[in-house]
């Protein structure tokens, strides 16, 4: 018996975790979800935000990373087409441009105006230094959006040149440039609230920039998004998506449990060692 | 003349950046201001470049026609230079051009992104063993951080968000900034190092 677990095939454990994932999608057990101080004081700057307010929404991720940060986003631009804020979204990944119309298209900004109440800016190559760049002079760096309008004649622009003249940036992180370009660049020399949805890995480097209130908020991941839905009264798919994660993580836990086990009992004489194929 | 030209441009921009920074001056600012915009016009080239770079590369590759790599880099040059021409014909935001991206290159990228969740839990299942103290406290550190981001860790043991919130903000944070500060003096010798011309390497070839 022991023998056969310490040689079990790896496509059984791809198996089990593939059903600790798809059947509480498929029949949610519904366990409920708690809200972060991060997730919440993000939640707070929005309402506190008056109607009208410019915000700049930066796609700063691939599609690989966009899986798990699309329902922070839709949650995040939800509540900002709620709230009536302006929303002028831009891109320091050349995936960015796509990710943000398939992220407007999912949300609320759908029913609103394109140049008026959101804007796409587009990509700009150049990682930090185009961030820089940016910062001072947004209808510079992006003459024209990623439809081909003219940046300055946009109902949208009135009244921004640089980024002093915005409320608040949210960058929607998964690599660089991202967080700590942002805060380098912008956040702390020209003192513009940087707020992030971010990838679960790189939850633990962000803390030194939580702690310092460099970082003013952040929707962390799927636990993030899910308590982002929670203080807006919906459900969605971060919230569905916490039971699969509550399930996958305890089947991980498991194995990796039952591995020492199995590798405990193999020390004993007689036991043959083994391993994954 | 190829290697003293890079090093002077190197050093002229890098002390130009760093004095734009910390004094304020209007000709300095603007100098930097220009500098910054032409860092994203070579930028902007540079994407250019790297495209014929990767056309050339996987040309080979079709012309040696070794096993299926002919194949894979058929369909990267036959998928790039089409959604290249969709684009500049179209437009980015012709739903052509968006619905490739969406059914095709998202789910693409982000199931080979998800995979990395079975591989973990095989990886875990096949490596993740206490043999001594150091691995036992990763061991119920990982644990305990990963059900005090789950729903059901609450549920476990009501406790557990807290403790796994102290082990983020104290340990976590100690180590993270630690290697923050030690990373930020690494960035400035090695910025030093490339504006006194010692570093190399950008030039191609030695480091020194």
């Amino acid at each position: 018996m022991l023998d056969r677990l310490a040689r079990m095939d790896r496509r059984v454990i791809y198996a089990v975790v593939f059903l600790s994932l798809s059947i509480p999608l498929i029949w949610p057990i519904g366990l409920g979800v708690s809200v972060g101080p991060e997730t919440q004081k993000l939640y707070d700057i929005i309402e506190s935000l008056p109607s009208g307010s410019a915000v700049i929404v930066s796609m700063d991720t691939s599609p690989g990373g966009y899986g798990e940060l699309a329902s922070g986003t839709t949650a995040l631009l939800n509540h900002m087409a709620r709230k009536g804020l302006r929303v002028i979204g831009m891109g320091f990944f050349d995936t960015g441009p796509s990710l943000l119309e398939t992220a407007f298209g999912g949300s609320e900004f759908r029913n609103k105006e394109y140049g008026k109440d959101y804007v796409n800016l587009g990509y700009l190559a150049g990682g930090e230094t185009a961030i820089a760049a940016m910062a001072r002079d947004i209808p510079g760096s992006f003459p024209r959006d990623y439809r081909g309008n003219v940046t300055s004649s946009l109902p949208i622009m009135e009244g921004i040149k640089s980024v002093r003249d915005v409320a608040l940036i949210v960058t929607i992180s998964s690599g660089t440039p991202g967080v700590p370009e942002w805060i380098r660049q912008v956040g702390d020399p020209m003192k513009v609230p940087i707020a992030t949805v971010l990838v679960a890995v790189n939850v633990p480097n962000m803390t030194p920039y939580i702690q310092a209130g460099q970082l003013k908020g952040m929707i962390p991941s799927m636990k993030g998004a899910a308590g982002y839905e929670s203080l807006m009264g919906v459900r969605g798919l971060g919230t569905a998506g916490m039971d699969a994660q509550s399930v996958s993580h305890l089947v991980i836990l498991a194995f990796v449990i039952l591995g020492n086990v199995v590798h405990l009992a193999s020390k004993k004489p007689g036991v043959s060692k083994g391993g994954v194929r | 003349m190829k290697r003293e030209l890079p090093i002077a441009v190197a050093f002229v921009v890098g002390v130009l950046m760093i004095v734009s920074f910390f004094f304020t001056s209007k000709p300095l600012s603007n100098a930097a201001e220009i500098v910054q915009d032409w860092g994203v016009i070579v930028s902007a080239f540079a994407l250019g470049l790297a495209s014929v770079n990767l056309i050339q590369i996987h040309a080979k590759k079709i012309a040696r026609g070794k096993g299926l790599d002919w194949l894979y880099s058929g369909s990267l040059i036959v998928s790039m230079i089409g959604m290249a021409l969709l684009g500049i014909i179209k437009g980015p935001t012709h739903k052509t051009y968006q619905f490739w991206f969406d059914a095709l290159f998202v789910p693409g990228q982000a199931t080979v992104y998800a995979m990395t969740g079975f591989f973990i839990a095989s990886a875990a299942y096949r490596a993740f063993r206490v043999r001594n103290v150091d691995a036992a406290i990763l061991l119920v550190s990982a644990a305990i951080l990963m059900l005090a981001n789950v729903p059901i860790g609450e549920r476990l043991w009501s406790q557990l968000p807290a403790v796994g919130d102290w082990l983020m903000d104290v340990p976590n944070l100690a180590g993270q900034r630690g290697m923050l500060i030690g990373a930020g003096i690494g960035g400035i010798a090695s910025g030093l190092r490339v504006l006194l011309g010692i570093e190399r390497s950008y030039l191609g070839g030695s480091s020194s």
